[in-house]
């Protein structure tokens, strides 16, 4: 759903599952047309194989000025477009509304239709977007996210050259796809993470921890291990498939990598948790078990990327470096709690910690890659709705805890650090998603 | 694309790659074994590349076979049964085939036939939507009566066996009391000619149509010039494509001759379009003209003064083909009967006529008229014109607009040539009945009141206001798929009329789903959907002939089944009848003791004395069609057979030059050329050749029109602009903001208040905002989505703003599509009504506010819970007042408004209508046509122009 540029995946609502046009394949894959093509008046479809230099669409192809959409994308789409132009073919050239001349859908459709019952139907109703943030809390219309929803599509709005072309008809958007379950596991999963990796640094190279501590960090890495399996379930409109991602592999999606590398990685934090119980060598864990750490830190980065049509997530060594700081900062900030002698080492390595995300969140605002929803995106972070959320995590998250680090409060700072990083991520993982793709 | 290609003999199964982890789980059952399954991607065989098939060919329609896209991947087959008819949405008829799947006897889907020579296949999105109509949970299943008083929503269940006998009864009292106490009211025919032969036999003049709020105004126009009254262009092999319509995107044939306007641009042809608002067609067009409403006459006088001026004009048509000979004799007897000398009056008539004035009057530039003259001039024989509704029906007058447009025709000699305009009646199939009852010996006066002589037809607009005007009494109203109360102008008079007995002694609405005027009925009796009914359809689509057959395809999926089926109820849901077989039993009862005469006209010309059957009645047309049985016979089918399986003939593809047709039996020729022949004119000499010409009084193209001087109306007796509309400028107020409502467009996804129990129709158009331009929008402080309140002669309405450069400025447009309601005691179309509360506050002043939008209700259909949408639009013709042209007798749809911002009281979807008001204004527009009211000779209307159900030739005459 987050990969297509073309926003052409949605939600079946019988199902329940992920579908797309296939392009009738049950009917081309026995010889006839796709039904779109044969019923149209005015044969405005054509439909052929495009590798046949003599097909009439090999020939139109070749003769006509074509347009397809998003080339940016590198997808290579085999649908081409006569007669296209920008307005048609992308959505952020007009403006969105609203409500359209002939439909209204301002409360969400398709999928999200289900949720009719949960939402006012008066027909006189304010209208909203709610399409365009359409996650758990504004599927049932909380005032919050409406305002929300409503100021954001303010703010794309005056973006656009309202005297330019019109848009009168709108396919709907699918809205949030991903709510606050995915900014919630990035961060539980950063904590997890975080906590095994700097129990593993801290008794490899720096300290020891005593046995008292590092069965409460591991059970904290277990626990937040938990939640971060609980949300990807809760993510999912099937959480009966969740057994499918691991086993019936796709092995080039990091979806399913991910998977691997978190079970791995839980199945070696319980192993060095069942050592404090039965006796056997797990000194070897800490190694292994820090590199399954740093893998499930960053992994989602690359998770991310593979969401081809979101521009700001196209950067997965930058994401990576960026998870990898968060999970580190996390993992210090609970080290302070579990370790108290390891305050004055976790404490510097926030300082650092601090210093580098600050490195990264300017990277990604100042110097952002060259694309119109990259920097639509960082518009919205930064000066647009999101600025609030995103401000606040900047402030709480690194500045001030910076100065209470200093201040000798590291308590406090940690604690502010990782309400920090959470809405980071919220920030990043909503914005890109308000932007149109369709 | 399409690298691997198909064969359908599978010459091996392989099966998808698994990681053991899958199979593992699999073995253990973790998770559904589905790893066994074939890699069907494997299977496919490249052939080499070819095209594929867009339909599946006849000789499969028994048994095709398709994969269930549902299942996809997964290799699911279905087995259908495929079975033609024709879609029963607009009046197009456009031809569908029926998948009914084999195992569940249940039709699936709805696909185009590729063998209706109209649609060719293809279909707009209301065909295939078929499907919802037929599934819909909400459609009438069962006959109703009215329990308590009428109107009040509150219903029984009775049996057919009831409904026919108190109907059959009602309806023989009252013809053996008078002929005209009974009539059908029907909205879109679509049977060509069935109901009429129904109520020949029963000797009443009882048939009322929708006509005179459609294409009324375009059809006199017409008829004026060659007795037709409707255009049938040649779009496909036009060079030029002149329309007063929208027709690339709606209005009339719009599937068949969107697909022909394409195919003539493909092949270079010009599109001009004439409409102040920019439709889809308009965005096509090479020349889009954005004339000011009502002006149209007047631009294309104007075009064709530049092509008289600039001699453009085909000198041989002009000479032969049109009465100029009469117009000379008759408007300038002292002169020379000679073409030089009418070229030179034409041009002194048509002096005023200049591109500035009309320039001014439509508010367009001067040289674009010019321009387009020019072109069109150019197009020759080749220019095919169009215009059914939109001006013609809008405006005061409107009837000069197609009057005008077809002087283009004339004057460039694109009459009934390729790539021309013909006229309707050439392209389209006349049935041959077998029994044909004489004319009713009866006048109904209140579908043909005596002082619209000229109209065409029915004046069914204002039936509420003639019984108001105690004219006239209804015994027995049929309303069939006909909804007036929603439709019509002035629905809160229609509301009073259904609600009082005195006037309308029974009301029986025919209809498959419930709608607004059978919630005002004694009986809802439900009638079958496109796939669940007989009829023949025929229209002029093209420069050819076809005839199809809409038919009830589960009826005959069980012939095909070895079933034998009596009725078509038998197979249609719960007790859904055929409106066909309703007439028959109908007649048969009404007749009881065979002393009325109507029983003989129901007799089997197949089998002696006993009733006829659906079967026996189209095998009888469809044995006497052209060349039809012989087409059949090749196939080794029967005429019926045919039809069935193919659903559709081509009686002619090539219908060029009609008048053209020689003539043998004339006998007498006058100094004019016209052959008389018992002292009737039948042809007309050209060029030493006999032929039969135009049905008109001179057998030519009538520029000068006798029927008009003697009607009353000698201004009007030459094309030309002459009558301004009741929406010209100096009839509006502008300083009190007063402006022009344009309710008269379609959409292309509804159609009227047929399409509302189409779940995807809705789904995809279900608001009707007010088009507004952004100046007027500016100067009221409007934006986007605000309120408007607009107030009519009659009453006001409140709705919200589609702020937009789209439409001419001084100019708000709103679609009639939408906005249909119901009551909190009515049932139906949930889809798209508002729930609504109706309060009478006072005499006359009626009142209605929207309760709650659409909202999603729980069914056995899943999507009934998934209905997203929640505004319903807003009933805009409910505050119209009736406008009759008093010449053609349309409903003028054009309406003078006055907008403002609503209080903040009035809510959106408000209504206020005083239907006193609204009376008093039919009584002013009545006496235009009172004032000028002449009958030459007694007669109530010319005897050579059209009537349906034309009465026997004396009850002509006063």
């Amino acid at each position: 759903m987050q990969a297509c540029p073309y926003d052409a995946l949605y939600m079946d609502p019988n199902t329940n599952t992920a579908a797309k046009c296939n392009y009738c394949a049950h009917r081309v894959d026995t010889g006839y047309e796709p039904a779109c093509v044969i019923v149209c008046p005015v044969e405005a479809i054509v439909s052929g194989d495009l590798d046949d230099p003599n097909s009439s669409i090999a020939q139109l192809v070749a003769e006509e000025e074509t347009m397809v959409r998003k080339p940016e994308k590198g997808a290579n789409p085999n649908l081409y477009y006569i007669n296209g132009s920008s307005e048609m073919l992308n959505p952020t050239a007009t403006e969105r509304q609203t409500d359209y001349v002939w439909s209204e859908q301002s409360l969400g459709v398709g999928h999200y239709a289900k949720f009719a019952d949960e939402r006012k139907s008066e027909a006189d109703l304010d209208s909203l977007l709610v399409q365009m943030a359409m996650d758990t809390h504004s599927r049932k219309g909380t005032a919050f996210d409406q305002r929300a929803i409503d100021n954001v599509a303010k703010e794309i709005q005056q973006e656009v050259d309202t005297q330019e072309a019109r848009r009168v008809y709108d396919s709907p958007s699918k809205g949030v796809l991903w709510g606050w379950e995915v900014p919630a596991y990035v961060w539980t999963k950063a904590i997890a993470s975080g906590t095994f990796l700097m129990m593993a640094i801290w008794q490899l190279f720096l300290g020891e921890l005593s046995p008292a501590s590092e069965l409460t960090g591991l059970i904290i890495t277990l626990t937040f291990m938990g939640f971060t399996g609980g949300f990807l379930i809760k993510d999912l409109d099937r959480p009966d498939r969740f057994l499918y991602v691991l086993l019936r592999p796709q092995w080039k999606s990091w979806l399913v990598r991910g998977a691997y590398i978190i079970t791995i990685f839980g199945g070696l934090v319980s192993l060095k948790l069942l050592g404090h119980f039965v006796s056997f060598p797990t000194g070897w864990i800490w190694w292994i078990g820090g590199v399954f750490a740093i893998l499930g830190a960053i992994y989602t980065a690359f998770l991310f990327a593979q969401a081809r049509a979101r521009d700001l997530w196209q950067t997965p060594i930058q994401s990576s470096i960026h998870m990898l700081i968060h999970a580190v900062m996390m993992g210090s900030a609970v080290m302070m709690v579990i370790t108290p002698d390891s305050i004055g080492n976790m404490s510097n390595i926030l300082l650092t910690g601090i210093a580098l995300n600050l490195l990264t969140i300017g990277k990604e605002i100042w110097m952002p890659h060259n694309t119109p929803d990259t920097k639509e995106a960082v518009r919205m972070m930064t000066i647009g709705y999101y600025s609030k959320y995103f401000w606040t995590g900047l402030l709480i998250g690194n500045l001030i805890p910076f100065a209470l680090l200093l201040a000798g409060w590291q308590m406090i700072a940690g604690g502010m650090i990782m309400a920090g990083i959470y809405l980071t991520e919220y920030v990043r993982i909503r914005v890109p998603q308000m932007i149109p793709l369709s | 694309m399409f690298k691997r290609l198909y064969t359908r003999t599978r010459k091996h199964i392989v099966t998808m790659k698994r990681s053991w982890i899958e199979t593992f789980s699999e073995s253990i059952g973790l998770i559904p074994k589905i790893s066994d399954r074939p890699d069907w991607s494997e299977e496919i065989i490249m052939e080499g590349p070819r095209e594929l098939y867009k339909y599946p060919d006849p000789s499969e329609w028994d048994d095709f076979t398709e994969m269930d896209p549902a299942a996809w991947p997964e290799k699911k087959e279905r087995h259908y049964s495929i079975v033609p008819t024709t879609c029963f949405n607009c009046e197009s008829a456009c031809g569908l085939l029926a998948y009914i799947d084999k195992d569940s006897n249940e039709v699936r889907k709805f696909e185009g036939n590729p063998h209706h020579p109209g649609s060719r296949g293809r279909n707009c999105a209301k065909g295939p939507a078929t499907i919802n109509q037929i599934n819909d949970t909400e459609r009438i299943l069962y006959p109703l009566k009215r329990v308590g008083e009428r109107g009040e929503g509150k219903w029984e269940r009775i049996s057919w066996d009831q409904a026919l006998d108190e109907i059959s009864e009602k309806i023989a009292a009252s013809i053996r009391k008078r002929k005209d106490g009974v009539v059908y009211h029907v909205g879109r025919p679509g049977h060509e000619g069935y109901a009429e032969r129904v109520l020949k036999a029963w000797g009443v003049d009882g048939h009322n149509s929708h006509t005179n709020i459609c294409s009324a105004g375009a059809r006199t126009g017409y008829a004026l010039w060659h007795k037709y009254d409707r255009p049938s262009p040649d779009h496909t092999n036009a060079e030029v494509i002149l329309l007063a319509s929208s027709h690339l995107e709606t209005g009339h044939y719009f599937n068949p001759h969107a697909q022909r306007i394409m195919e003539g641009m493909m092949k270079g042809a010009k599109l001009i379009v004439m409409d102040p608002r920019l439709s889809n067609t308009a965005s096509m067009a090479d020349e889009w003209m954005p004339t000011y409403p009502g002006s149209e006459p007047a631009v294309f006088m104007a075009m064709a003064k530049v092509i008289l001026d600039e001699e453009l004009y085909d000198h041989h048509y002009v000479e032969n083909w049109v009465n100029w000979d009469e117009y000379l004799q008759k408007l300038h007897p002292d002169d020379p009967v000679e073409f030089d000398q009418f070229i030179k009056r034409l041009s002194e008539e048509w002096m005023e006529y200049t591109p500035e004035f009309a320039a001014e009057e439509a508010q367009i530039d001067a040289e674009q008229i010019i321009r387009v003259a020019r072109l069109v001039a150019k197009a020759g024989s080749k220019l095919s014109t169009h215009v059914w509704r939109g001006p013609s029906i809008g405006n005061l007058g409107g009837w000069q607009v197609s009057r005008t447009l077809h002087l283009l025709n004339v004057l460039t000699g694109s009459v009934g040539t390729e790539g021309g305009t013909s006229p309707s009646a050439w392209n389209k199939f006349h049935p041959e009945f077998f029994d044909a009852p004489p004319g009713p010996d009866a006048w109904n006066e209140l579908n043909w009141p005596k002082e619209y002589t000229l109209a065409h037809y029915e004046m069914s607009q204002i039936l509420p206001h003639l019984l108001k005007d105690n004219r006239a009494s209804l015994d027995v109203y049929f309303t069939r798929v006909f909804n007036p109360v929603w439709t019509y102008p002035d629905g809160f008079t229609w509301i009073e009329m259904l609600s009082d007995a005195e006037k309308v002694g029974c009301h029986i609405a025919l209809t498959p789903t419930w709608n607004e005027t059978a919630f005002f009925a004694d009986y809802v009796l439900p009638m079958g959907h496109a796939s669940e009914r007989h009829d023949i359809n025929s229209y002029e689509t093209q420069a050819g002939i076809w005839i199809a057959f809409r038919q009830p395809v589960l009826r005959e999926k069980a012939r095909r089944d070895g079933k034998h089926v009596d009725f078509t109820y038998e197979v249609n849901p719960g007790e859904v009848w055929e409106e066909d077989e309703f007439w028959i039993e109908l007649s048969w009862r009404i007749d009881k003791d065979g002393d009325l005469g109507i029983r003989k006209h129901f007799m089997s010309p197949y089998r002696e004395g006993e009733k006829i059957n659906i079967d026996e009645y189209y095998q009888y047309i469809f044995e006497h069609t052209d060349g039809l049985p012989e087409a059949a016979e090749k196939e080794g089918f029967t005429a019926l057979e045919y039809m069935r399986k193919y659903g559709a003939f081509m009686v002619d593809d090539n219908v060029y030059r009609n008048h053209e047709k020689e003539v043998t039996q004339g006998e007498t020729v006058n100094s004019n050329g016209q052959i008389e022949k018992n002292g009737e004119v039948v042809g007309i000499q050209v060029n030493d050749k006999n032929f039969s010409g135009f049905p008109t009084p001179s057998r030519r193209q009538e520029i000068y029109s006798q029927t008009m001087a003697d009607f009353g109306y000698p201004e009007h007796a030459t094309p030309g602009y002459r009558i301004k509309s009741h929406v010209h400028l100096d009839n509006l107020d502008t300083e009190k903001n007063e402006c022009i409502l344009l309710p008269n467009f379609r959409l292309p996804t509804h159609i009227h208040s047929r399409s509302a129990n189409s779940k995807w129709l809705t789904e995809i158009a279900h608001r009707n905002p007010i088009w507004i331009h952004t100046k007027d929008a500016e100067r009221l402080g409007l934006y986007n989505g605000d309120l408007l309140k607009i107030t009519t002669e009659i009453g006001w309405f409140v709705d919200k703003v589609w702020v937009t450069e789209a439409i001419k400025p001084g100019v708000v447009a709103c679609s009639h599509h939408i906005g249909r309601w119901r009551r909190q005691q009515d049932e139906g179309n949930r889809f798209m009504t508002n729930t609504v509360d109706i309060q009478q506050i006072g005499d006359g002043k009626w009142k209605m506010r929207t309760v709650n939008g659409i909202k999603s209700w729980k069914t056995e259909d899943p999507d009934t819970n998934r209905i997203w949408w929640r505004d319903g639009g807003v009933h805009q013709n409910i505050t119209h007042a009736v406008n009759p042209d008093p010449i053609s007798g349309a409903h003028c749809w054009l309406q003078k408004v006055s907008i403002s911002k609503p209080n903040p009281d009035e809510l959106y979807g408000d209504i206020f209508v005083d239907t006193n008001k609204s009376f008093n204004h039919f009584k002013k527009w009545n006496a235009w046509a009172k004032e000028r009211e002449t009958h030459p000779d007694g007669l109530r209307r010319p005897l050579w122009m059209g009537r349906p159900l034309t009465p026997q030739k004396k009850n002509f005459f006063l």
